[in-house]
C-alpha cells in the first residue's frame, strides 16, 4: 500500500506542474519582497541595505497598531457572522423539509457574485447619514439612535466589516452547504433517533465531521479580515484620517502614495507572518479537538 | 464515468490549443502594427491624460497641430487614468517607459533619483519655453532644485470658496464675507435657516487640506510649502491659528456631519440643488457651476482673522505651483524629437484651454484671442485677482508631510479630533522629517 | 390533533427568518439594476433606494459607445475559463498528492502553498510584472492568465484537500487490490468523487477571475486585451464620474455571473446528491 501511495513518477506528475508555476509567479516575487524589506528602496532607483531598520521602524509605527486592531475586528465579525449564520443556513437548508431550498440556497449566493464596488456602493447609500436606510429604521422606530456610520473612528470599521461579511457570507454558506451534505445522512438519523433533539444532534454529529471544512472556513474568514483592504478603500478611502487603515491599507500607502517600498514590503513580511501564525492556530485548535 | 472522462480531456486540449492559437495570433498582430509604422516616420509613445471632455479635448487639438508642424512624427496613445501615476511607475520598474509622459512632481520626484526622466535644462526647447512664460508661474516649469522636468500646459490653480447668491440673499448675509467671525456667523444663520453651509467633498483628502491652506494662506503667504524648510520641526503660529479657525468653523457647524464620506458628485449636486450655500473647489468648478446656477452663483476670497489682514491678504492666492506635465524618458530612442514633441504638445495644449476653453490658467503666453464666452467668474478673476497676485503659495515637496496633512485635514472635520490632536500629530510628522 | 395542525404553522413562523434574509440578498441585484438606469442626482440624493421613476437606457448606450464591449466581454470570458480549467486541473492533482499519497513532505508542501495567499498583491505585482516582460507574456492572454493561475492554486488546493481528507481510506485500498493504476484511481474514483468539489472551486474561481481589476488594469494596456472591469474606467472623469454608466457597465458584467451560477449552482447539488450516496 505505501508503495502504491508513495509511486514517485505519480508523484511528480501530480506535483510539479502546480509547484513549478505557483513557484516562479507566486513564490518568486514574495521572495523578493522578503529580500527587498532589508532595503531602503523606491521601487525604482538602487536600493541600500538598512538590515532591519525597516522592522525596527514599523514596530514603532503608529498606523501598525491602528491595523491591528481593525484587522482583529474585521476578522472577528467576519468570523460571528459569516460562520454562525453560515452555518445555521446551510443546516436549514441541507434539510430535506424545507420549503424552497433551491431558492433560498440560489438567493444566498448572489451578493457574492455581484462586484464589490456596487455592494459598497449600496451600502454607502444606505449607511448615509440623512437619507440612508438604517438612520431612517431607527427614525421610523422612532428611537433617537442616530448614527454618523462611516465617519465615526470606532464604528466605521465594524459597520465596512459588516459589509464584507454581508457579501461573503454566501461563499462560506457554499462550503458549509458542501460539508453538511458531505456527512452521510445515517449519521444524523441515528443520532435523532436515539433521542438527539435536531439541533443537539448537528451539534454533537454533523459538525464534528466538518471539522476540515472549518478549519477552511476560519482560516478563510480569519486571514481576509487581517488582509482587508478594497472595502476601506471604496468606502472610507481609509478615512477620516488613518482610522480605517490596515496593513493591506499601510502597504498601499507606502509603496505607492510615498514610493517607500522596502518598507512596504516589510510590511507584508509581518502580514504574511500573521496570517501563517493564524492559519497553524486555527489548524492546532480544531486538531486538539479531535484528540479530545 | 468513461464519457466523462473523455469529455474533459477533449475539453482541456481544446482549451489548451486555444490559449496557444490566441497566444500567438496576438503576437502576429503586434509584429504587423510594428511592421506599418516604419514608413519613415518617427512613432513617438505618448502617455498622457485623456478620458473626458477636459483631458481628450486639448490632447487631440495638439496632436491635430503636430500633424502640420512635425508631419514625420506619428503619436501613438497610450490613455492614462487617474491612479496615482501608479501604471506609470510599473512602467518605469518593467523598462518599458513611454516616449513621452504626463505627471506630477511626487512622480517626478522619484523618477530623477531612478533616472527615468530626461533632464531638459540644456535644450532648446526648454529656453523658448522659459521665455514665453505668464508672470508668476515659473514654479511650474522650474523645479525647488533648479532643474527642469517636464513641461507645463495648465497654470497655477487654485482654490475657491463659491457661494449661492439667491440663499445668501435670503437668508440675510452680506457679502463679501470677510471675516471668520462672519463665516461663522452665516454658518449658524444658514443652519437656522436649513442650508448646509458649505459642502465639500471630503471624501478626497486633498481638498481638506486645500481649505486648510486657504485659512494659513491668509497668515503666511508661503501656505504649507513653509514646512518643507529644515529645522521646522513644530507647525509655525500660522499654522495653529488656522487649525483653531478650522476646528472652530467645524464645531459651528459649517460643514456636513457626513462630509469625510461625500463625494465629489454628491457635495456638487447638493451646492447645485440649492441644498448648499457654499462650495469649495479648484477655480475650473467655474465652468461648471456657471452652467448650472448662471449668475446666482460667486466666488469669494478666503476670510481672515480680520479685516485688515483679509484686504492684506487678498493678493496672496491659495495655490500653489509645484513642476509637472510633459515629461521625456531618457531611455527613448528619439529623445531629440521627443524633446521637441513634448514641449509642442504642452503648448498647444495651453493654446486650446485659452482660445477653446476660456481659461487663462495656463503657463505658457498665448498670442491669440481667448474664446469669447468667459463665464464672468473667470473674468472676475482675470480681471481682479490674477493681476492683483503678488504671491502664489509654496509647494510643499515632502511626500510624507503632505500625506500627513491629508489625514489630519480630514479628520479636523470629525467630531471628537481636536486641534491639539491634530498639532500632535503633525508635529510628531515634522520633527521626524525635518531633523 | 391540534398540536398537529400547529406543526405546519410554527414550521412557517420559524422559516420567516429565512425569507427575509432572501430580500435582503436578492435586493442588491435589483438594486444595481435600477441605479443602472438612474443619473448621479437620482442616485446620491434624490432617490438613491426605490426603483428608477425614469428609465435612462442612455446610460447602456453611453457605456456600449464608449468602449468595445463584445470585446472586451471576449477577452474576460477566455481569460476566465482558460485560468479556471488549469487552476481546476493542477490544484486537484496538487491536492490529491498531498491529501492521498504518502511522501515525507506532505504537510510542508501544504504550507508552502498556503503562504502565497497571504501576500498582499500591492507587493508582488512589480516583480510580477517584471515576470511577465521576460515571458515575453506582455499584452496576451497569458499576462493574465498564468498569474490568475498561480493566484488561484492556494485557495482551490484548500478546498480540494479539505474535501478529499473527507473521503473514506478503503477506496485506495479497494483500487490497489483490483490492481487499477494509481492514474486510474485519480481518474476514476477520485475525480468523479471529487465533482462536488470541483463545482464549487469552478464557481468561486471563475468569479474571482471575471471580476479582478488590479493585475488585469497593470498588465495589459493593449486595447484589444482589456477585460470587462477595465471598462468602468471610462466613466471616471477628472473631476466627477457618470455612475449611472458604471452601474450600466457593471450590470453588463454581473448578469451573465448570475446565469452561470444558477446553472452551476444545479449541478453541484445533484453532484453532491450523488457524492454523499457514493460515499454513505
Amino acid at each position: 500500500m505505501n508503495k502504491y501511495l508513495g509511486n514517485k513518477a505519480a508523484l511528480a506528475l501530480f506535483l510539479l506542474p502546480a509547484l513549478i508555476l505557483y513557484s516562479v509567479i507566486l513564490i518568486y516575487p514574495v521572495l523578493q519582497g522578503v529580500f527587498r524589506s532589508f532595503y531602503e528602496w523606491d521601487g525604482l532607483s538602487t536600493a541600500t541595505f538598512i538590515g532591519l531598520d525597516n522592522y525596527k521602524e514599523l514596530f514603532g509605527d503608529p498606523l501598525l497598531l491602528t491595523s491591528l486592531k481593525n484587522g482583529a475586528l474585521f476578522a472577528l465579525v467576519l468570523v460571528v457572522f459569516q460562520i454562525g449564520l453560515g452555518t445555521v443556513l446551510a443546516l436549514v437548508c441541507a434539510n430535506p423539509r424545507t420549503r424552497g431550498r433551491r431558492l433560498l440556497k440560489t438567493a444566498y449566493f448572489i451578493p457574492v457574485v455581484l462586484s464589490v464596488t456596487v455592494v459598497c456602493q449600496l451600502w454607502i447609500a444606505i449607511y448615509d447619514p440623512t437619507n440612508g436606510l438604517i438612520n431612517r429604521l431607527f427614525e421610523m422606530l422612532g428611537l433617537s439612535y442616530r448614527q454618523n456610520w462611516l465617519s465615526s473612528p470606532t464604528e466605521s470599521i465594524i459597520a465596512i466589516a459588516f459589509v464584507n461579511a454581508w457579501q461573503f457570507m454566501g461563499y462560506q454558506f457554499a462550503l458549509l452547504y458542501a460539508g453538511v451534505k458531505a456527512v452521510p445522512e445515517d449519521y444524523f438519523e441515528a443520532a435523532t433517533i436515539d433521542g438527539c433533539g435536531k439541533w443537539r444532534a448537528h451539534w454533537h454529529v454533523t459538525l464534528p465531521l466538518m471539522r476540515e471544512t472549518y478549519k477552511f472556513c476560519f482560516t478563510i474568514a480569519i486571514t481576509s479580515g487581517i488582509g482587508a483592504f478594497v472595502q476601506m478603500l471604496i468606502m472610507t478611502n481609509g478615512g477620516p484620517g488613518t482610522t480605517n487603515y490596515t496593513m493591506t491599507f499601510m502597504i498601499y500607502r507606502y509603496a505607492f502614495m510615498e514610493s517607500n517600498y522596502g518598507y512596504a514590503c516589510a510590511v507584508s513580511v509581518l502580514l504574511v507572518l500573521i496570517s501563517l501564525a493564524a492559519t497553524m492556530i486555527i489548524n492546532r485548535v480544531f486538531d486538539r479537538e479531535q484528540t479530545a | 464515468m468513461k464519457l466523462f472522462n473523455n469529455r474533459l480531456g477533449a475539453v482541456v486540449i481544446a482549451l489548451s490549443t486555444a490559449l496557444l492559437v490566441s497566444a500567438c495570433g496576438s503576437q502576429a498582430a503586434n509584429d504587423t502594427t510594428q511592421a506599418a509604422a516604419e514608413g519613415g516616420k518617427v512613432q513617438i509613445k505618448v502617455y498622457a491624460q485623456h478620458f473626458d471632455e477636459d483631458t481628450k479635448g486639448p490632447f487631440d487639438y495638439a496632436v491635430e497641430e503636430l500633424k502640420k508642424e512635425m508631419p514625420d512624427v506619428e503619436i501613438v496613445l497610450d490613455s492614462a487614468v487617474q491612479d496615482g501615476y501608479q501604471k506609470l511607475k510599473t512602467y518605469a520598474a518593467t523598462g518599458n517607459m513611454p516616449d513621452i509622459y504626463f505627471t506630477d512632481w511626487t512622480t517626478l520626484q522619484t523618477f530623477a533619483k531612478s533616472k527615468n526622466v530626461e533632464l531638459l535644462d540644456d535644450y532648446s526647447a526648454t529656453t523658448d519655453y522659459k521665455n514665453n512664460l505668464n508672470t508668476g508661474v515659473e514654479s511650474r516649469l522650474i523645479a525647488p532644485d533648479g532643474h527642469v522636468y517636464a513641461f507645463p500646459d495648465t497654470g497655477i490653480e487654485f482654490q475657491l470658496l463659491y457661494y449661492n447668491k439667491t440663499i445668501f440673499d435670503e437668508v440675510g448675509i452680506d457679502t463679501p464675507i470677510k471675516t471668520y467671525d462672519e463665516l461663522i456667523a452665516a454658518s449658524t444663520k444658514l443652519k437656522e435657516a436649513g442650508y448646509l453651509p458649505l459642502s465639500i467633498f471630503a471624501k478626497e483628502k486633498w481638498i481638506t487640506n486645500a481649505f486648510y491652506n486657504g485659512l494659513v494662506t491668509r497668515e503666511d503667504s508661503q501656505g504649507l510649502g513653509a514646512l518643507d524648510e529644515p529645522g521646522v520641526t513644530a507647525l509655525p503660529e500660522a499654522f495653529v491659528t488656522a487649525a483653531e479657525q478650522m476646528k472652530n468653523l467645524q464645531t459651528a457647524g459649517l460643514f456636513d456631519a457626513n462630509a469625510t464620506n461625500t463625494n465629489y458628485d454628491q457635495a456638487s449636486s447638493l451646492f447645485y440643488q440649492g441644498k448648499a450655500a457654499m462650495f469649495v473647489n479648484g477655480q475650473w468648478e467655474i465652468y461648471s457651476s456657471t452652467e448650472k446656477l448662471g449668475d446666482q452663483v460667486d466666488w469669494m476670497y478666503w476670510p481672515a482673522k480680520d479685516e485688515a489682514t483679509f484686504e492684506q491678504a487678498k493678493s496672496s492666492i491659495n495655490g500653489a505651483g509645484a513642476p509637472g506635465g510633459y515629461a521625456v524618458s531618457p531611455g527613448s530612442k528619439n529623445k531629440e524629437t521627443a524633446v521637441e514633441v513634448a514641449a509642442f504638445i504642452a503648448k498647444k495644449s495651453a493654446e486650446y484651454r485659452y482660445t477653446k476653453l476660456g481659461s487663462p490658467i495656463v503657463t505658457p503666453k498665448v498670442d491669440k484671442e481667448i474664446a469669447g464666452d468667459v463665464p464672468a467668474m473667470m473674468q472676475r478673476v482675470a480681471d481682479e485677482l490674477l493681476p492683483n497676485a503678488t504671491q502664489y503659495a509654496k509647494a510643499l515637496s515632502s511626500t510624507e508631510i503632505q500625506n500627513a496633512m491629508n489625514d489630519n485635514t480630514q479628520n479636523m472635520l470629525v467630531d471628537g479630533f481636536t486641534q491639539e490632536d491634530f498639532i500632535g500629530n503633525l508635529n510628531r510628522t515634522l520633527e521626524k522629517q525635518n531633523q | 390533533m391540534t398540536l398537529k395542525k400547529l406543526q405546519p404553522l410554527g414550521r412557517f413562523i420559524l422559516q420567516i427568518p429565512l425569507w427575509l434574509y432572501l430580500i435582503v440578498s436578492i435586493y442588491p441585484l435589483i438594486w444595481m439594476i435600477s441605479y443602472s438606469l438612474k443619473n448621479n442626482d437620482e442616485i446620491f440624493v434624490t432617490n438613491p433606494f426605490g426603483l428608477p421613476t425614469h428609465f435612462r437606457f442612455e446610460n447602456y448606450v453611453n457605456a456600449w459607445t464608449q468602449f468595445n464591449i463584445p470585446r472586451y466581454f471576449l477577452n474576460s470570458f477566455v481569460v476566465s475559463l482558460i485560468s479556471t480549467v488549469f487552476i481546476l486541473i493542477l490544484a486537484l492533482m496538487f491536492a490529491f498528492a498531498v491529501a492521498r499519497m504518502r511522501w515525507r513532505f506532505r504537510s510542508a508542501a501544504r504550507t508552502y502553498m498556503i503562504v502565497g495567499m497571504f501576500m498582499p498583491l500591492q507587493v508582488i505585482m512589480i516583480p510580477l510584472a517584471i515576470l511577465v516582460r521576460d515571458f515575453h507574456l506582455t499584452n496576451t492572454y497569458g499576462a493574465l492568465i498564468i498569474p490568475y493561475i498561480a493566484l488561484g492554486l492556494p485557495f482551490s488546493t484548500m478546498v480540494f484537500y479539505g474535501f478529499l481528507m473527507g473521503i473514506p481510506r478503503e477506496i485506495e485500498e479497494a483500487a490497489c487490490m483490483d490492481g487499477a493504476s494509481i492514474y486510474r484511481l485519480f481518474l476514476r474514483i477520485i475525480l468523479p468523487l471529487a465533482l462536488p468539489a470541483i463545482a464549487t472551486v469552478t464557481i468561486f474561481q471563475f468569479l474571482n477571475n471575471w471580476n479582478e481589476f488590479t493585475l488585469a488594469y497593470i498588465l495589459i494596456s493593449d486595447e484589444n486585451m482589456k477585460t470587462l472591469p477595465l471598462g468602468l474606467l471610462f466613466f471616471q472623469g477628472s473631476y466627477s464620474t457618470d455612475w449611472g454608466a458604471m452601474g450600466a457597465v457593471m450590470t453588463i458584467a454581473s448578469l451573465p455571473m448570475v446565469l452561470v451560477y444558477l446553472l452551476l449552482s444545479e449541478q453541484v447539488e445533484r453532484a453532491m446528491t450523488v457524492g454523499s450516496a457514493v460515499k454513505g
